[in-house]
């Protein structure tokens, strides 16, 4: 009987240990988790409610699903060599476009965010991405 | 052994055995709670089936001994005699038409603990000396030796009165 | 030698008494027991589960991604 104990004890014993390692390996968050958080966070940043909140959220995840996608070809240009001439070309041409493309849906997204918020509040939304941005560089 | 019938099958031969030694029925009942007590919490250590009885001798044994060495500090060994053999006399704890018997616990009361345990085991128990000696932890040798010696001083006692 | 030479005088009914409350001892013993490993087990079911959900779940770093993009970023970049 007390064997008994000792052991349903011990297995309990074990349970935070086991629900602990799970913890510390780096959670790897799906692109649906990264978009819908960062929609989330900035409809909070924003501090919008009820159903402003939700239409802005759905749209600024659209945004930053377009972001993701040009972000990706940007990892694969900047991964390519630039031992010769025509690919440091390619490079700078590459560049331009990838500035361009983030500008371009940018302001498509200003009128469809302006629908749902003030200028205001999409300056605030920049400043606010800007200051995500710095953080990050300035860690790096 | 489940323990229902263990305190069942050993309660009173231990109660007997620890009797015996300490004399008064209350302290019995006392020792024998805290013994109890003992090999509830640990029976589960114990490895041999086997070995049960001679474990749980063990356990009381040490218990009573315990006892009587409290009591040896707190009157002395003459004052422990003394209370020992006055709860003798005591028509609540003995009957006086067992004049063998009471004679010869008289005697047994000028033993020294370990003779007494030896003593009882051996003579009421009738165990073999290679059980006591694990129960006491002494060698057979030596445990011959305490049983005699306290034969001898019993039947000095006896033939004196 | 007989083991039965006995003087000693035992009270009516003493040992079924006794030996009941040797073995109402060892119930309560027990009952107190399960009831610490109860507790315990019961504490553990609602406090490891309690401080993984309370304890601050480190941010993951999803800002991440599209910080990458801020060196090409006009709009942020000429941002106050």
């Amino acid at each position: 009987m007390k064997k008994w104990i000792l052991l349903l004890l011990a297995g309990l014993l074990l349970l935070p240990v086991a629900a602990f390692s799970q913890n510390r390996s780096p959670r790897q968050p799906s692109r649906q988790d990264i978009i819908r958080y960062n929609a989330e966070r900035m409809a909070g940043s924003l501090a919008l409610e009820g159903k402003t909140r939700t239409a802005f959220v759905s749209l600024y995840g659209e945004f930053y699903s377009e972001m993701l996608a040009i972000r990706s070809q940007l990892k694969k240009q900047q991964s390519a060599d630039m031992d010769s001439e025509r690919e440091v070309e390619e490079r700078i041409l590459s560049d331009f476009a990838t500035s361009r493309k983030i500008l371009d849906l940018r302001e498509s997204y200003y009128q469809k965010f302006r629908a749902l918020i003030p200028a205001s509040k999409i300056l605030e939304m920049y400043q606010i991405e800007k200051q995500h941005a710095e953080k990050r560089h300035d860690s790096e | 052994m489940k323990y229902e019938d263990l305190v069942n099958t050993y309660y009173q031969p231990l109660y007997w055995h620890i009797r015996r030694m300490v004399v008064s029925h209350d302290d019995t009942q006392d020792i024998l709670q805290d013994t109890f007590l003992k090999i509830y919490r640990h029976l589960w250590t114990l490895r041999k089936p086997e070995a049960l009885r001679g474990w749980i001798y063990r356990i009381a044994g040490r218990e009573a001994l315990r006892f009587l060495e409290r009591k040896s500090r707190q009157l002395g060994t003459a004052g422990l005699e003394t209370e020992l053999l006055e709860r003798l006399e005591d028509s609540e704890q003995v009957n006086y038409r067992e004049t063998e018997a009471l004679a010869l616990q008289r005697a047994m009361v000028r033993l020294s603990p370990l003779q007494k345990q030896v003593f009882c085991l051996r003579y009421y128990n009738e165990m073999e000396y290679e059980e006591i000696a694990r129960i006491t932890g002494s060698s057979v040798n030596s445990l011959k030796v305490s049983y005699h010696n306290a034969r001898k001083n019993i039947e000095e006692y006896v033939k004196q009165q | 030698m007989s083991s039965s030479n006995n003087p000693f005088l035992v009270p009516e009914d003493f040992f079924p008494a006794a030996q009941k409350s040797i073995l109402a001892s060892a119930a309560r013993i027990r009952r107190r027991r399960i009831g610490i490993a109860t507790s315990l087990a019961a504490l553990l079911l609602i406090a490891v589960p309690a401080y993984l959900s309370l304890r601050p779940q480190p941010e993951p770093d999803l800002y991440v991604e599209a910080a990458d993009l801020y060196d090409y970023d006009i709009v942020l970049q000429i941002m106050d």
